[in-house]
């Protein structure tokens, strides 16, 4: 969606039109829901995060900055409430499975693991990353978001980036290498 | 680059192309719209003037009626069906006045003013009991 026709919609829904917000839900929704997936590794808290960041969205949509991007604020929303579930949560300590490799690195990947084998693998691989290096890694790596962008998301610096996908891609290899 | 940095990369790589489903997702939106609260309607230009014009036209309203409190411009005294102008500036200063029992007096006269004009305000009260 381009950037003037969000900005339209938004501006209908500062005047409550609910039928223009419901568009903005449904073009936004996916992308909101696949980096909560991928940080918390399962369906239901991934959408309860979709909701609830909406709701946030809907709530503070008077002080959206029309300069920028309506992602980038919506994921900036999104990353802060996962950051939240996962300090509050109590992450159970997945066992790394090698046969969730094994699937992996099979050709028909795609063919064979389900969402909730996925999600198994990416909390094992990610367990001992921080909140904030989920979040960096999986916007970098997994959703392919741009550094540059993911300072306006994170509010960490370039450096800070850096070294935050330095230590997951590190704390992954060293997964990796004890099997 | 060894072996387990390719298979980081290839791990990465599967992590990516694999994209979560999001199972039913119109009952989502729908769950989404159902939970927003009623929202407070953003505050138009034209209502912002209203509101403007509404507050200084009550601010204007009250100073005009502190400064018409506070007037103390000439008073007129009703004595044996005569009317007699005069002017009150400071209420301690009756109570010294030489001309206290005369028709004269700006005691008398000023009481006669508020009698005339139905006024036993707390002024007339506190007069009163200045020379009781």
């Amino acid at each position: 969606m381009e950037n003037q026709d969000i900005n339209q919609l938004i501006e209908l829904s500062l005047c409550d039109d609910r039928k223009a917000f419901r568009q903005i839900v449904e073009s936004h929704q996916y992308m909101i829901y696949s980096l909560a997936f991928r940080v918390l590794g399962n369906e239901e808290d991934a959408k309860d995060i979709v909701q609830d960041s909406f709701l946030r969205i809907w709530l503070n949509l008077k002080n959206f900055d029309m300069n920028q991007k309506f992602s980038t604020w919506a994921y900036r929303i999104a990353s802060n409430l996962c950051i939240d579930k996962l300090r509050k949560q109590k992450i159970k300590t997945t066992t790394f499975n090698h046969s969730s490799t094994a699937n992996i690195e099979s050709d028909d990947f795609e063919k064979h693991i389900s969402d909730k084998e996925l999600g198994e693998i990416i909390l094992s691989l990610t367990e001992e990353l921080s909140p904030k290096q989920k979040i960096v890694f999986t916007l970098r790596y997994l959703e392919e978001i741009e550094v540059e962008e993911i300072k306006k998301i994170t509010g960490l610096s370039n450096e800070k980036i850096k070294s935050n996908l330095y230590v997951a891609r590190q704390t992954i290899r060293k997964k990796i290498e004890k099997y | 680059m060894d072996i387990n940095d390719y298979k980081t990369d290839n791990i990465i790589e599967q992590l990516y192309s694999h994209k979560p489903q999001l199972t039913h997702p119109t009952d989502l939106t729908d769950k989404i719209m159902s939970v927003l609260p009623q929202k407070t309607r953003q505050t138009t230009p034209a209502l912002k003037w209203v509101r403007l014009i509404s507050a200084t036209a009550a601010v204007l309203l009250i100073c005009l009626f502190c400064v018409q409190q506070n007037e103390s411009g000439p008073l007129t005294a009703f004595v044996n069906d005569k009317s007699v102008n005069f002017t009150l500036t400071n209420f301690s200063e009756l109570k010294h006045h030489n001309e206290l029992n005369t028709e004269t007096s700006p005691l008398i006269l000023y009481q006669s003013h508020l009698q005339h004009n139905s006024l036993k305000n707390k002024k007339l009260y506190s007069i009163s009991q200045l020379f009781n």
